[in-house]
């Protein structure tokens, strides 16, 4: 086929010139010509299109929740602003979804994402409630220990679990583990009241971390060289 | 491969900034398409990519985020044969590529080959690929050789083949003795037009009998690189700069420079700088100009010393401790912050001219042609490629934006000179219903 408009020879199967778009004139060997690239296919059309994503939907659902709330909480004129409380969750929600089950980030760098998150929500909970929980030391006191020694505990299953798959998730456990003194060092700036849960939590925590460097050191020393460049 | 160096690889000096740029849409991605005489059999070449890959440990791999740099890691699994995206390369991700830096697919007569470029440059995709259609070709009960041109499956894996090539030639330096601004570039014209929705790409290729495109450059005194970036430079005045009746503008390509030609390398991964052409766009531009500027900074560019200089300036940077030890995200933060801002604007397009890809002749019967093509973006929504294999030269638009009237007084200056050409088209800029009517 020829473009009489652009001199120049159409090595592929179309009817229109590449280059200006004219319609070509053809000859009886076009038949045997294929086309050069996949067509453009209405799926491929649908799928550039689509704004129903599993996110998009969830966060057009809890704008609709959240702003209900705000009109029950408001219009009926109720001291306690709960409304803020069921915004966190569902921003929580959201933030989970974006970085801990769509993301590929390392498991240690969720965990500390879901400490962090679900500490925020139970200081919102302690500026929200205040009339119900009078002491204020108890996030750092109990709830932050705790938290993270369920991370650890939840992310040390699946490393004991998966470890033939994916040896770096013990490489992530250490890591976590490390947060654990975080409640510690609280304790001893001033920061932290009771020492009781946070003292128990990096007792816990250097007990995995100890388990993971006699029982795996080997897989440690690998990933660690890998990660920091050695 | 030793077992140790086997499971993971630091990325290469030049690849350390691809992973760190690549956003969701874009990536620095390039392809290799070679079309057959015949339809692809796409379980054979399944077959064949299974075998071949086992040749190259520098492909076999997935990429990795590190405390402070990414890396590649053994990747344990095979790689597959994809049916071609209507989206010309789309980005390389874990989930549609099975982790893989590469995608192999076919459609059709056609094999395309896109790789990111963290993992190899050109022309360790094209040993890739001639050893893909070598074991392809063998699969399929072809009488085909080697002919010393080709990696073949059984040939020794030489530890040199992904060996970091910038370390190895890294003279240390100085600070002061750096050529720092060398790498800066300066504001230049950047081509403007509607942008497709979703990265889509559009691919005019243009194919032309290599002999009469080198019998005009012998007419014009010039070389093939010199005479295709000087039409692509003239087409980009004439249709973009000249009828806005814009102020004297820059134009400036950014070429590739291919670094085994002059260092000794066996190296599969990336080992290229860049050279940068520039010339401020006016009535008095001739071919003849053009192609002796392209010519002057080649020529400059290209010297052992100024490429030795350059070569110590990017490892200085790696090599920089509080480069070293900024951890990974905030290199990206910073990195893409310092893209924004001083990145934009500093080349009017890519232009990598490959040469002749040496193809054995016994493969011949089989090949109808070979081109490259690399990936388009905002920041540079035109680039431009040429390759040779056997007597057909492929020239290679990829865009982001809808129209074609470069590649329209390009295909012109060429016919003009009396050079047939073949062109072929993804046409991504017509609609799917005018394509159908018509």
């Amino acid at each position: 086929m020829r473009c009489k408009f652009c001199n120049v020879e159409v090595d592929c199967k179309t009817h229109i010139c590449p280059l200006c778009h004219e319609k070509l004139t053809t000859d009886e060997n076009d038949e045997k010509l294929l086309p050069a690239f996949p067509p453009k296919t209405a799926k491929t059309e649908r799928k550039k299109h689509t704004h129903f994503t599993l996110t998009n939907v969830y966060l057009a659902a809890s704008t609709i929740i959240f702003l209900v709330c705000i009109a029950v909480n408001f219009g009926l004129h109720q001291p306690t602003k709960w409304c803020w409380m069921v915004g966190a969750i569902l921003l929580y929600g959201f933030l989970t979804m974006r970085n801990t089950v769509l993301s590929s980030s390392s498991a240690w760098i969720k965990a500390f994402w879901q400490i962090v998150m679900i500490s925020l929500i139970m200081w919102l909970a302690q500026v929200v409630f205040d009339d119900i929980m009078t002491d204020t030391y108890w996030l750092l006191d109990l709830a932050l220990p705790i938290i993270i020694m369920l991370s650890v505990l939840t992310l040390g299953i699946i490393s004991c679990a998966l470890v033939r798959r994916n040896k770096a998730l013990l490489y992530d456990t250490l890591f976590l583990s490390l947060i654990g003194f975080l409640p510690i060092i609280f304790y001893a700036v001033g920061l932290v009241q009771k020492v009781l849960a946070s003292a128990i939590c990096a007792g816990f925590c250097a007990a995995v971390i100890a388990c993971v460097v006699i029982f795996a050191r080997k897989e440690i020393v690998d990933e660690m060289e890998r990660r920091l460049h050695w | 491969m030793s077992e140790k160096k086997a499971k993971w690889l630091r990325l290469d000096n030049s690849a350390k900034i691809f992973p760190m740029m690549a956003d969701k849409q874009n990536q620095n991605l390039f392809n290799i398409f070679v079309r057959l005489n015949e339809s692809v059999d796409k379980e054979v070449l399944q077959r064949a990519l299974e075998i071949t890959i086992k040749r190259f440990p520098s492909m076999n791999v997935m990429l990795k985020r590190g405390v402070f740099w990414f890396y590649f890691e053994e990747h344990g699994g095979k790689p597959r044969v994809y049916d071609a995206d209507p989206l010309v390369m789309k980005k390389i991700s874990s989930s549609n590529c099975g982790g893989f830096c590469f995608r192999i697919s076919c459609f059709e007569n056609v094999i395309f080959a896109d790789f990111f470029h963290a993992v190899t440059d050109g022309t360790g995709a094209a040993e890739f690929v001639k050893s893909l259609l070598f074991t392809y070709f063998t699969l399929k009960g072809y009488s085909v050789d080697g002919e010393q041109k080709v990696m073949t499956v059984g040939s020794p894996v030489n530890p040199r083949e992904y060996e970091d090539s910038f370390l190895t030639n890294y003279k240390k330096k100085k600070i002061k003795d750096l050529t720092i601004s060398s790498l800066k570039g300066k504001k230049s014209y950047r081509i403007s037009g509607i942008r497709f929705d979703n990265a889509g790409k559009g691919v005019i290729n243009m194919y032309t009998p290599a002999k009469q495109f080198v019998k005009v450059c012998r007419e014009h005194n010039c070389t093939v690189t010199e005479m295709i970036g000087a039409l692509f430079m003239l087409s980009v005045y004439e249709t973009k700069i000249k009828p806005e009746s814009l102020p004297p503008q820059d134009i400036q390509l950014f070429v590739p420079i291919n670094l085994r030609k002059i260092f000794p390398s066996v190296t599969l991964r990336n080992f290229s700088l860049f050279s940068r052409i520039g010339v401020t766009a006016s009535d008095d531009m001739t071919l003849e100009s053009l192609t002796s500027t392209i010519h002057e900074c080649l020529r400059r560019d290209t010297q052992k010393e100024v490429l030795s200089d350059k070569i110590s300036t990017t490892v200085y940077a790696e090599k920089f401790l509080p480069m070293r030890i900024l951890p990974l995200f905030l290199k990206r933060v910073i990195f893409k912050i310092s893209n924004l801002f001083f990145g934009k604007n500093k080349k009017t397009a890519t232009f990598s001219s490959v040469g002749v890809v040496a193809l054995p002749e016994s493969f011949k019967p089989y090949i109808k042609d070979m081109g490259f093509g690399i990936t388009a973006n905002n920041a540079c929504p035109v680039t431009i490629t040429a390759a040779t294999a056997y007597d057909t030269m492929c020239i290679n638009f990829t865009r982001t934006i809808t129209d074609t009237e470069i590649e329209k007084r390009f295909a012109r200056y060429l016919t003009d000179f009396g050079i047939e050409l073949k062109v072929t088209s993804n046409f991504w800029e017509v609609d799917d219903d005018a394509l159908q009517i018509l």
